[in-house]
This record gives C-alpha cells, sequence and structure tokens, in this order.
C-alpha cells in the first residue's frame, strides 16, 4: 500500500509523517538486501503455489527412467523412480511453506496472549509464567516431539501443533517485556477506569501497540519452524512419503547422494534459499521498526 | 548466592520428576506394546518377558516401581537389545554423543566467539560483513543439509575421513564440524550485537580516554560484558545441541544416545525411551545449572533474582 513511496529521496524519510507501520514498510523499502529477500521470496513463493498446476504430476514415476541429471526436460533432473525433482520440490515447497505459516500462527497465537497475560497480570504470576518460560527454554523439544509422533498417527495437523506449541516461547518473551512497560501508561489506566474488562484491554488497547515487534518475531518464527518441519521430516517422523516436504526431499537425496549429488543439491538450495530471505526480511523488519537498533 | 543455588536445585528436581511423568504417559499411551508386532519371541516368551518387566502391574504401580529403579540409578531392561539393560546402553552410546557434542561446543565457541567480536571491533569493514555473511551462511544451512554435503566433499571425494559410521578415532570430526559451525554462527551474531552494545557505553569511553590501548580496552572491559548474551544462550544451545545430535547422529550413522533413542521411541521400547529421555532431563537440567551459576557470577543482577531481560 505505501510502497509507492519507496523511490522518494531519503532526505525527506524521516520527515515524513504516518502511522508507525507506515514508517517502518518504508525504511524497511530503502533496505536493499531485505527488499532483493523480499523479491527472491516472493518468488519461490508463488513457483511453489502456482508451479505445481503447469508442471507434470509430481507422483508421475518413470522407472525406466530412472535417476537423470538436469537437462531441458527436467530442470532439476529426475530422482531414482524417475520422478520430475522441479515438479516435487515446488510441491514440497508448498508442504514446508504451509507448515511454516499454519505453525507460526499456533505459535503466535499462544505466545502473544501467554506473553500479554503475564505483562499485564504482573507480580507473582508474571514471575511464575515467565519463570516456566526459563525452563521451558532449556529443553530439548525434539525428544517430546519425537516421542509424539510414535503415539498418534503422523498427521500434518500434529506436525502443526507440536511445532506451534514449541515455537512460542520467545515471542511470549518480548510481548511479555512490552506490556509490562506499556500497562503503566494513561491510556490503560483510562480503560480501566471506564471498567473495560481484561480481554478487551489486552487485545483492544494493547496488542495494537506491541505490533510491531510481533510482526518482527513472527518474520523470524518462520524459519524456526520451517527448520523443525524439516528436521522432523529428514528423521521420517513429519511429512510422509509418497508426499514430499523440503525435509523428505532432502531426506531421499541425502541417502543417495554419492550417485546422485544433484537430488540433494536442488531442494537443499531452495530451502536455504527460503531460510536466508525470512532471516534477512527479519533483520531488516527490527531494523525498519527500531531505528535506534541499526547497526 | 546460596538462596539462589538451592532454589535452583529443588526447581531441577521438579522439572526433573516433571518430565519423567510426561514421558512415562505418553511412551504408554502408545498403540501396541514393545512385543505386539513381534517377529521374534513365541507367546510363552513374551508372557514371560512382561511378567519380569512388570507390564502386567497397573500403570500407578509401574510408576512408582520406576521411580524406586531410578533412584537407586537402575533404568531397567532394554527390550529391543535383548539382555542388555539401559544403563549398559547409555553407558556404550553416550561417551560417542559426548565427544560429538564437546567437539561441537568446542568449535562453535572457538570459532564463534571471535568472529563476532572482530566483527563488532571493525564494524562495516569488509572482515565485519564477511563475518556477518558467513554466519548467516551457517545459520541458514541446517545440520542434516550440512552433514550430507560435508560427507560428499570430505568423506566421498576427497577420502579424508569416513562418510558415515563409527570406526576410526578421527570419525569425530565431520559430525563434530556440523554441528558446531551452525552454533558458531549463531554464537558470531550474539557475540557482535553484545560488543556493539557494550562498546557505545560510558565505562568505554573513559577507558579509552584514560589512555587504555585498544587491546586492554576490549579483552579486559568490554569482554566481560559482551559475552553476557552469548553465556545466556548457552542453556539453549545445550538443549539444541542434544536435540542436534540426535539428526547428526542419523545423518553420519553413529550409534549415540540420539541414535538409540529414535530407535527406542519408534519400537516402543518403554523403558530404553523412558530411560535415554530422563538421563537427557539430568543432563540438561545440571547443564543449565552450571549456566545459571556462569551468569550469576559474571552478573550480579540475575544474582539477585531480577529475571528482567
Amino acid at each position: 500500500m505505501a510502497s509507492a513511496v519507496t523511490s522518494s529521496s531519503p532526505q525527506l524519510r524521516s520527515t515524513r509523517s504516518g502511522s508507525p507501520l507506515q514508517n517502518a514498510w518504508r525504511r524497511l523499502c530503502s533496505n536493499k538486501l531485505a527488499v532483493f529477500c523480499m523479491i527472491l521470496l516472493s518468488v519461490i513463493i508463488l513457483a511453489c503455489v502456482f508451479g505445481p498446476l503447469v508442471l507434470s504430476n509430481p507422483n508421475a514415476q518413470d522407472l525406466e527412467l530412472g535417476a537423470t541429471p538436469p537437462s531441458a526436460e527436467h530442470w532439476f533432473g529426475t530422482d531414482t523412480l524417475g520422478r520430475d525433482l522441479l515438479a516435487r520440490s515446488l510441491v514440497g515447497g508448498r508442504l514446508s511453506l504451509l507448515v511454516g505459516l499454519v505453525a507460526t500462527t499456533v505459535a503466535l497465537l499462544i505466545g502473544v496472549t501467554y506473553g500479554m497475560v503475564a505483562g499485564y497480570r504482573g507480580g507473582r504470576t508474571d514471575s511464575v509464567m515467565m519463570r516456566i518460560v526459563d525452563v521451558l527454554y532449556g529443553f530439548p523439544f525434539l525428544i517430546f516431539v519425537i516421542l509424539l509422533t510414535t503415539i498418534f498417527e503422523r498427521s500434518i495437523y500434529l506436525l502443526f501443533a507440536a511445532i506451534g506449541a514449541i515455537e512460542w516461547l520467545t515471542m511470549s518473551r518480548i510481548v511479555r517485556g512490552q506490556v509490562l512497560g506499556l500497562r503503566e501508561m494513561e491510556f490503560v489506566k483510562a480503560a480501566q477506569v471506564l471498567g473495560q474488562g481484561t480481554p478487551q484491554i489486552l487485545f483492544q488497547h494493547l496488542l495494537p501497540n506491541v505490533l510491531g515487534p510481533v510482526i518482527v518475531y513472527t518474520t523470524l518464527t518462520v524459519p524456526g519452524v520451517m527448520l523443525l518441519e524439516a528436521v522432523l521430516s529428514f528423521l521420517g517422523l513429519g511429512v510422509q512419503p509418497p508426499d514430499a516436504s523440503w525435509g523428505v526431499l532432502i531426506n531421499e537425496g541425502a541417502q543417495s547422494m554419492e550417485t546422485y549429488p544433484w537430488l540433494l543439491m536442488f531442494p537443499a538450495i531452495m530451502f536455504s534459499l527460503t531460510l536466508f530471505c525470512l532471516n534477512l526480511i527479519g533483520d531488516g523488519l527490527r531494523d525498519a521498526f527500531d531505528p535506534r537498533s541499526e547497526k | 548466592m546460596i538462596g539462589f543455588f538451592v532454589r535452583r536445585l529443588i526447581q531441577a528436581v521438579v522439572v526433573i520428576l516433571a518430565v519423567f511423568t510426561v514421558t512415562f504417559i505418553m511412551v504408554r499411551l502408545a498403540p501396541g506394546g514393545p512385543f505386539s508386532k513381534e517377529r521374534t519371541a513365541p507367546p510363552e516368551v513374551v508372557a514371560a518377558m512382561e511378567e519380569y518387566c512388570g507390564l502386567s502391574d497397573p500403570p500407578v504401580v509401574q510408576y512408582f516401581r520406576s521411580i524406586g529403579m531410578m533412584l537407586r540409578g537402575d533404568l531397567g531392561p532394554s527390550y529391543i537389545y535383548e539382555g542388555r539393560t539401559v544403563n549398559e546402553l547409555i553407558a556404550t552410546a553416550f561417551p560417542l554423543s559426548l565427544t560429538v557434542g564437546f567437539a561441537a561446543f568446542v568449535i562453535a565457541i572457538l570459532i564463534g566467539l571471535p568472529l563476532g567480536i572482530l566483527a563488532a571491533v571493525r564494524r562495516n569493514s569488509l572482515t565485519d560483513y564477511l563475518a556477518m555473511g558467513g554466519s548467516m551462511l551457517g545459520i541458514c544451512l541446517p545440520t542434516f543439509v550440512l552433514g550430507p554435503l560435508l560427507a560428499l566433499v570430505f568423506g566421498v571425494w576427497l577420502n579424508w575421513f569416513n562418510a558415515s559410521g563409527w570406526y576410526d578415532g578421527s570419525d569425530w570430526v565431520l559430525p563434530a564440524l556440523t554441528l558446531g559451525l551452525f552454533y558458531a554462527a549463531y554464537i558470531a551474531r550474539l557475540a557482535r550485537a553484545g560488543m556493539l552494545d557494550v562498546l557505545s557505553l560510558d565505562y568505554i569511553r573513559t577507558a579509552r580516554a584514560k589512555g587504555l590501548d585498544e587491546r586492554s580496552v576490549i579483552g579486559k572491559h568490554a569482554l566481560k560484558r559482551a559475552i553476557l548474551p552469548v553465556i545466556s544462550f548457552l542453556g539453549p544451545a545445550f538443549a539444541g545441541l542434544i536435540s542436534g545430535s540426535i539428526v547428526i547422529e542419523r545423518v553420519f550413522q553413529i550409534p549415540g544416545l540420539g541414535f538409540h533413542f529414535v530407535g527406542a521411541a519408534q519400537n516402543r521400547d518403554y523403558f530404553l525411551a523412558q530411560g535415554t529421555v530422563v538421563f537427557y532431563a539430568v543432563l540438561i537440567v545440571a547443564l543449565n545449572l552450571l549456566v545459571d551459576l556462569v551468569q550469576a557470577a559474571l552478573d550480579p543482577k540475575t544474582r539477585e533474582g531480577k529475571s528482567d531481560d
């Protein structure tokens, strides 16, 4: 929406008025690396969403063809079952990105609510709640997720829930820190005096004020979530073949990398590029929302 | 300081107990006991085994018996490795994991810390850009990508090391490097940010103003505070190293603790799964306690119990 102003001269930027979100967006757009990453990420996302519609069936096997190196017909080559790796990489990316998006939303909901309640209540509630977070922080959750996947049917919904339930910790810490500072401000006092309920104060008055940090850490949570999905799929506990995700493809590629290195290379490159973009956009957003932190 | 230590110790016991309880419930909720899909033993042997392991008792009895056994340091028998106890399995597997984990930790600190500090001191120079670019690359190349790549290059193509397995004395190098580089990248970024924060403080300006050379300003005055964020990352990093070792041991086919744990979870080896998790929990809690103590020694604010970050 505010992208029209990106080309304006940089000197004027700081004097422009606008909502904090618009200002942050403007600053983000002046960060060349972040813009480059946003474009690259958009290309990857668009390719994953729309690519499989025009490409051949990613599960179509051609056993006579077998594994072939990249060619004009199969840009990424084919795997041992003769399946087109480009199509599989794109479909896999679709699933990986979907997990990233949904599990992040789960983490976002838990983390923001938990952090807001802790920060707003303060006192003993706060210290107990945050102590719990401290303890959970030091725990290797992968272990519990592995146990979980052995109990329940391995499904993508379990994956969403399990990953989301792990990745909310940092978010809750950040939101809690922000709310702790905000709750003494006049607008919160005013809302309390007016007799508004806690949920209303939390979500109507406090939430908009912590949006900046929340956006930044949401962006930084997505790569963490995608990493976890990939680890689980790599261990054979996440997405199940013949469905593909980047983790599944990397696992398959790693098993035959000595003879068919491209099977590992292409999914790994796509996965790493996506992580790279998300991390750099997150860094860019952090600088954009907090100009003081620019180093 | 002693009060602080005692509080943390009580908390540690609570955490370990909670972890054990959750694991106990989860493992037993899993459909199918360890012998259900068995191809091996005849029914009477299975029944005898189940009787021996006490699986016919009600869960509550099993729960308290397990706790009692653990307090005596007995983690029970393994189902999938016949005739071997969980204690024996952990005793043979853990040294492997420890070797890799410790080497990875040393690599992460030795590479990450100097790199981050150098980048901060020479901010916005080519060194800084190279260091930070490199660390970004490290973060975006997860262990299960970097591991196979290193195995391909140094194991298969150059043939310097075994691409997988645990046979030679040098087999720890590639796994440790894979795991260590990932954390080195994180630590470099934290160290850089920490150092930059400290370098803008007044006491550093004072140190410079009184004519100290840059070396002692950085090394003596700034460093102690700059590594605080790195130290508080170490708790989560230990947890990460353990999770990471599960992946790494899979990538390089090392029969370490993580390797056994995944196998135990998949095969419903109750005692092995539960024993491994409790062992992990004790390890993690002990390491976190250590990190807390180091942190308290370096930073008076933590010592007084203010958990404000």
